[in-house]
């Protein structure tokens, strides 16, 4: 850490020093307001984050790091803790910190238009802010800058780096060729010492099932109009939704979160005082702290509804059948394969959350989703559904161009016929 | 009738318009320069006394630009996006594609018949193909911008200029001249530079006629032949397309007061 700008140190330790940091931290990673936590779900994440946090620290299990497309249940199943650099990334951007890790990877010779999650993580990486792997485990799904990140990591530190390929076009031959990659890697890393042990696999699956089984009815509740959670704080949540199924805080979080919700749509407390419009956001937001989520949800009313980030898109998992399960996550992934798998979520969600319009978040150097806009736009038009794109940089601040940005929003929101049905919060629904 | 007023604080000028039904009463543009809301202020007094009116006799204010979000006095707050298609819509009413080119953004909108706004595309990241950036080309030639319509116009050649940063372009033009490359070639290169960055923005969002071009650049003829060679259209100018946003904003004021 030693070769950090004295700012970043600075305002680390100003973090930590400020606030009751524990909570704190987590708050300022789930881009929340500096208060109390009053429902248990924040609680939950913080414990659950701590405690992974703890055990790869302590070594007391093994660690993974891997891309969010991993399914976490196979690095739990193994009995390992994974860790997400980019997720990481998201926590960095939360307190200010990420151009100070992203001028760290420009020093390993990165250029400005790869992607900040993956600059900002490899920063982190080398100032030794993130607990050291054991493996490094990656998957071609839908982003090629993972891999080759990934790849530089495992040289970084000297540990074996496992690609999982998936193909793209979905189908039996596809889950047995990706069930049988993910069983080599489980053996390599078994091998290597560590304590891999792939016999929590069962186990792991089925806490994932149980965490799904909140999380769809969290899903359900979110269609309530109106919405009874801010799309800004559920998309914070990102890294609780990549890196917790399939571990036993994953199942407590969906579950407190699930009677929040509940007991919100019960009490008529919504999630803006006045819902004006609905929206559904792709990709991901601005993860540091900015007056853009603020501006949409709270001063204009305009809600995001639903993120397709965050939506929950594979079946039950099967314990008696893990790799096949894991494998079935894995190929159906709604970013992977043809654009129509894509734009099926996309309208999909649109009419299940009853959106006014749809914002696809362009971060800036992500080919992936990117690459589809001028798909996804006409599909939405199509539909008679008002599509924006915004141009920005989750990560980086210095490439957020905020006030462009809002302009933009505005301007669209302007556009957007007014709901004749537009609900005052406490009406009930 | 109410009085009601636009203000259109743009990054270059401010503009201020006076409505009385559907008449213009009173006008003001003026610089923005370095403190946005003092401009505002003047730029609404100025228009009002230009019609021997006072602030107490408006019955709407509608702000627009980026600087509306800090204008000094009580305003309803609208994008210039939504207020330069009702300013261009209003006098071009078949107007179904609006071009403003700002001072430091330029955009494309697309239109219903109704003048309400359906889709908009702007310049991304920098302000090459804006205002500004004829201004600073401007400068390194060293001539005005009139002359920069006029040299435009009789070029029998074109400059190759980068359209993808302001500085760099800048630097282009200063090594141009050290060539010896003639102005109007020059400038001629620097009109079509401003078109390409257009022309992808009205391909984001399809260029349906009537076309109507607002702000500042929209009286520069020179630009304008390069623009309606490209887009193979007429294309609409106001009488004052500076004043299209402010006039926009007065509109929106005037329906609210209404
Ligand atoms: S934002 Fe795009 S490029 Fe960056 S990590 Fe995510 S998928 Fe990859």
């Amino acid at each position: 850490m030693a070769s950090l700008s004295p700012r970043t140190r600075r305002r680390a330790l100003h973090y930590a020093l400020s606030h009751a940091w524990v909570l704190s931290l987590a708050r300022a990673g789930l881009g929340l307001p500096r208060r109390p936590p009053t429902e248990g779900y924040l609680t939950e994440a913080v414990r659950w984050g701590l405690g992974e946090l703890a055990a790869a620290a302590s070594r007391r299990r093994p660690v993974v790091w891997c891309n969010v497309a991993l399914p976490s249940e196979f690095v739990y199943g193994l009995g390992a803790v994974p860790i997400m650099p980019e997720m990481a990334a998201g926590f960095a951007a939360a307190w200010r910190g990420a151009p100070d890790f992203i001028v760290r990877a420009d020093g390993d010779g990165f250029p400005p238009d790869l992607c900040s999650f993956h600059r900002c993580a490899l920063g982190l990486a080398r100032e030794g802010w993130l607990p050291r792997p054991d493996a490094v485990v990656a998957t071609s799904l839908f982003c090629d800058g993972a891999k080759k990140f990934l790849a530089h990591c495992s040289r970084l530190f000297g540990v074996p780096f496992h690609l999982i390929d998936v193909p793209y076009e979905d189908g039996s031959r596809a889950v047995a060729r990706v069930a049988a990659r993910l069983q080599e890697v489980a053996a390599a890393l078994q091998a290597g010492g560590h304590g891999f042990d792939a016999r929590h696999l069962p186990r792991s699956l089925e806490l994932s099932n149980r965490a799904r089984q909140h999380y769809l009815e969290v899903m359900r509740l979110r269609r309530h109009r109106p919405a009874p959670w801010r799309g800004s704080e559920a998309l914070s949540y990102a890294s609780v939704f990549f890196m917790s199924f399939g571990s036993p805080g994953g199942v407590r979080i969906y579950d407190a979160l699930r009677r929040a919700l509940a007991a919100r749509v019960a009490g008529g407390r919504f999630a803006v005082p006045r819902e004006r419009w609905r929206l559904l956001w792709l990709h991901f937001r601005p993860f540091y702290p900015g007056k853009l989520m603020p501006f949409l949800e709270l001063e204009h009313g305009a809600v995001i509804a639903a993120e397709d980030m965050s939506h929950l898109w594979w079946e039950q998992l099967d314990p008696g059948r893990p790799w096949e399960s894991l494998a079935r996550k894995m190929t159906s992934h709604f970013m992977w394969g043809p654009v129509e798998r894509r734009l099926e979520v996309m309208l999909r969600l649109a009419r299940d959350y009853a959106v006014d319009g749809i914002v696809h978040y362009s971060h800036w150097g992500c080919r992936q989703s990117t690459g589809a806009v001028s798909i996804l736009r006409q599909a939405a038009v199509g539909a008679g559904i008002p599509f924006l794109n915004l141009d920005g940089d989750c990560i980086d601040p210095r490439n957020g161009r905020e006030e462009q940005a809002r302009t933009r929003l505005e301007a669209f929101l302007e556009s957007l016929p007014e709901r004749r049905d537009a609900f005052a919060a406490g009406s009930g629904g | 009738m109410p009085l009601v007023a636009g203000v259109d604080v743009g990054s270059l000028t401010t503009k201020a318009v006076i409505l009385d039904g559907d008449r213009i009463c009173g006008w003001c543009l003026r610089p923005t320069g370095a403190f946005s809301q003092q401009s505002a202020l003047a730029a609404l007094e100025e228009a009002l006394a230009a019609c021997g009116r006072a602030r107490e006799d408006l019955s709407a204010i509608v702000a627009t630009g980026y600087g509306r979000i800090s204008v000094p006095f009580p305003a309803r707050r609208v994008t210039e996006i939504t207020c330069h298609a009702r300013g261009a819509w209003a006098e071009f009413p078949r107007t179904r594609t609006v071009i403003d080119v700002g001072g430091q953004d330029s955009k494309v909108i697309r239109v219903d018949a109704r003048g309400r706004v359906t889709d908009f595309a702007m310049n991304d990241k920098c302000a090459a193909g804006t205002g500004r950036f004829l201004e600073v080309m401007a400068r390194a030639l060293e001539i005005d911008l009139e002359e920069m319509a006029r040299l435009s116009l009789s070029a029998r050649g074109r400059a190759t200029v980068s359209s993808t940063c302001t500085v760099f372009a800048e630097s282009e033009v200063i090594s141009l001249i050290a060539q010896g490359r003639p102005r109007d070639e020059i400038v001629r290169g620097l009109h079509e530079a401003i078109c390409d960055r257009l022309q992808g923005l009205v391909a984001r969002v399809g260029a349906e006629a009537e076309i109507t071009m607002t702000g500042g650049v929209a009286l520069n003829r020179g630009l304008l032949a390069v623009l309606q060679e490209r887009l193979g259209q007429r294309i609409n100018v106001p009488r004052h397309p500076q004043l299209q946003g402010a006039y926009g904003a007065a509109l929106i004021a005037a329906e609210q007061a209404a």
